[in-house]
């Protein structure tokens, strides 16, 4: 069943890409990236019951294992996937009959859309660690192509400056894995299977500790480059504002996840042959750092594509901010957060996409009258900013409810206390900038603009899972969190 | 093949890529630099050639083969035929004079080979020998991708990055298993084939390939 539901989520968009790029189709092709993603959210939760129930499972030999840890990233990627989809038909037929893209681009776009989804799906549910660098390197491949699809000299620069820093980042992290396999093949021998993360995991208190330091550093950079964590971060938010919105969801809720989701595993490994906090003190100083560069650029910030895209770096910091604090509350409150940051921010980067293209514009001082020119995207936009600021009841405000606690129950009173200064700080500003550009009166020659039901659906969607999870989470979910957080605890 | 002449042999070849690396950063004309990143990554395969053959692991000597076919062949020939068609200059337009490149460049090299503590790497084709080497070919091309306004040029410097890790990985670690490399050989394809295209637009767009063109995006 494992090997079935792997299938679906990985080969068959691919070979769906394929088709829609050779047979250049168009209309059907939207269809066709509406279907398979729901074929892969079917796949993805038939995984999810069936690693709940029986535990990690492997198939095709053991190149594929998935745990706890990765069926939460796999679901997000598929949850929010599906919502791109939904999101994409109306919008490239509005900029393709606006004339922005071309008729042919469609077929691209749709083609790399499913390539995107495939690639992604293919992190969390590979066992070797070689095998998911590939995975990640691909995203970036394609992606990048996403991000230019405008053939705009802007989209030009931010894919540049993504597929450069971007390629350097993963290179860095290639590195990082190659050490890994180095002191794995002195303990585990020289074969594929030394990249294994289950033989790795069992025999990680016997990696050479040097190594592993090193191999370390290597990885948080480069894996770190693609989280977007400062002062790695300055592609971040060109590339997810110049993106296509309903990729600029996918890329901000979903692909850093992935790279957090690498840096996550080496982390558990370092732990183990390292011991001690040496992992956690580089997380924490990355994590702090990019929540402190992020802010005053969002107090300033009036594109709303580029808030957006500074908010993903203060709460991919958070996250990693949250990890290092480590402990069982902030490990849980960073899973938390990773969950809630996915399906916020794939919400509001949707509803923005609407609400610029209503506008024409994406300065927040234009966006007068938000709820009455574009009442759904501008609502789900006011309800998205509350629950990113971290208000009740919200998950964020438990899970950074969980970082601070976390830090002053681990003797890091200073590292909560700044927490919670940044946070706030951010909360303020966005709430600032939502609130004036939803409440002014509307121009007066302004018009309410018609949001198409799969548009709507799109942008409601993940704010209503976001509520039931937040509000009254399921058991399966709760527990789903419990066991993730068990597999990255150490065993030092 | 013995083990002490296979390791002596990739100590050798790692100089030479290191010189390489160093010519690329003298040279003012992409078209040298493509030259030289061929013969760099010429060295690169006869290095894992060697370590093959010392360790009777078919698999090194394939991926050989692999960086012979992709890093000395299809690279530098796309990249080649990409400088053919752009009517732009052949200047690597380097931000950093020749010697003051070339002095950093030759200053890094001597740091990483004095301090670089390679010795948690030990295996018996002398990776503690080629180890700061391999770094530091990895570091120079860094310094090509930040010190180039020339999208080619920065392209090329990324390569000889992948060049530097390349070699590290075969010392230390004889290579990455063969299906990893494959994955590896492939994106780096891919991720050559989007510069191509990027290259090609950049002209298109801004009638240049100076990327302080890009530069409109900020805040």
């Amino acid at each position: 069943m494992i090997a079935t539901a792997v299938l679906c989520l990985v080969v068959l968009p691919l070979a769906a890409a394929a088709v829609i790029w050779a047979l250049r189709l168009r209309r059907a092709a939207g269809l066709v990236s509406i279907g398979l993603s729901g074929v892969m959210l079917v796949a993805a939760l038939a995984v999810f019951i069936r690693v709940q129930e029986r535990g990690p499972q492997t198939a095709f030999g053991d190149w594929i294992y998935i745990d706890s840890l990765g069926v939460i990233v796999l679901t997000l990627i598929t949850v929010v996937g599906m919502c791109a989809a939904l999101n994409s038909q109306s919008y490239i037929a509005h900029d393709v009959a606006r004339g922005e893209l071309r008729a042919e681009d469609e077929a691209r776009y749709y083609a790399l859309f499913l390539a995107f989804m495939a690639t992604m799906a293919a992190v969390p549910v590979v066992n070797n660690l070689g095998v998911m660098w590939v995975a990640i390197e691909a995203t970036t491949v394609v992606s990048v192509l996403l991000v230019s699809i405008y053939r705009t000299g802007h989209s030009l620069e931010a894919a540049w400056k993504y597929l450069v820093l971007g390629s350097v980042g993963i290179a860095l992290a290639l590195f990082g894995t190659m050490m890994t396999y180095y002191a794995a093949s002195a303990t585990i021998g020289e074969s594929a299977g030394a990249l294994n993360w289950t033989e790795l995991r069992a025999t990680s208190v016997q990696l050479d500790p040097d190594v592993m330091r090193l191999a370390f550093i290597f990885v948080l950079v480069g894996y770190g480059t693609k989280v977007g964590l400062a002062p790695m971060h300055t592609w971040l938010p060109d590339a997810h504002s110049q993106a296509p919105s309903p990729v600029s969801g996918l890329l901000s809720g979903v692909l850093l996840n992935c790279a957090v989701y690498a840096v996550l595993r080496f982390r558990v490994l370092t732990m183990d042959a390292v011991g001690g906090s040496y992992a956690d003190h580089l997380l924490i100083g990355f994590g702090l750092f990019s929540v402190a560069l992020a802010v005053p650029f969002l107090v300033v910030q009036h594109d709303i594509k580029r808030m957006l895209a500074y908010h993903s770096v203060e709460h991919m910091g958070i996250i990693v901010l949250a990890v290092g604090v480590g402990g069982q509350v902030a490990l849980y409150a960073a899973m938390l957060h990773l969950v809630a940051h996915s399906l916020t921010k794939s919400s509001l980067f949707f509803a923005a996409g609407s609400v610029v293209q209503a506008f024409n514009s994406r300065s927040m001082h234009r966006m007068r009258g938000l709820l009455r020119i574009t009442p759904i995207p501008g609502a789900a936009l006011v309800v998205g900013a509350l629950a990113l600021a971290g208000l009740p009841p919200f998950a964020m405000f438990t899970s950074e409810y969980g970082l601070v606690s976390g830090s002053f129950a681990n003797g890091r009173a200073i590292i909560g206390v700044a927490g919670i200064l940044l946070v706030t700080l951010a909360a303020a500003s966005l709430l600032y900038h939502t609130i004036t550009a939803a409440f002014h009166e509307p121009r007066p020659n302004a018009t309410p603009h018609r949001t198409s039901v799969t548009a709507a659906v799109s942008v409601l969607m993940p704010l209503v899972l976001l509520l039931w999870v937040s509000v009254a989470p399921p058991a399966r979910f709760n527990r789903a969190l419990d066991e993730a957080v068990a597999v990255l605890e150490a065993r030092r | 093949m013995s083990h002490e002449f296979a390791s002596d042999a990739i100590d050798v070849l790692s100089i030479a890529m290191l010189i390489a690396a160093l010519g690329i950063v003298w040279t003012r004309s992409l078209g040298w630099a493509l030259v030289l990143f061929g013969a760099q990554s010429l060295m690169l395969a006869g290095a894992a050639l060697y370590a093959g053959l010392a360790t009777d692991s078919p698999h090194i000597v394939a991926a050989a083969g692999l960086t012979a076919m992709v890093k000395c062949v299809a690279t530098p020939w796309l990249l080649w035929l990409l400088l053919q068609r752009l009517p732009t200059s052949h200047d690597a337009q380097p931000s950093l004079g020749q010697r003051t490149g070339l002095v950093l460049a030759v200053l890094m090299a001597l740091v990483f080979a004095r301090t670089l503590d390679a010795q948690p790497f030990h295996t018996a084709i002398g990776a503690e020998r080629v180890l700061p080497t391999a770094v530091t070919v990895m570091l120079i091309g860094i310094q090509i991708m930040v010190s180039h306004r020339q999208a080619l040029s920065q392209v090329i410097g990324f390569l000889v990055l992948e060049n530097g890790m390349a070699l590290a990985a075969l010392t230390a670690a004889y290579g990455m298993p063969l299906i990893v490399e494959f994955g590896i050989f492939l994106d780096l394809l891919l991720a050559v084939f989007v510069a191509f295209v990027y290259t090609q637009r950049m002209h298109v767009i801004f009638g240049s390939l100076d990327t302080e063109r890009l530069r409109s995006l900020r805040g």
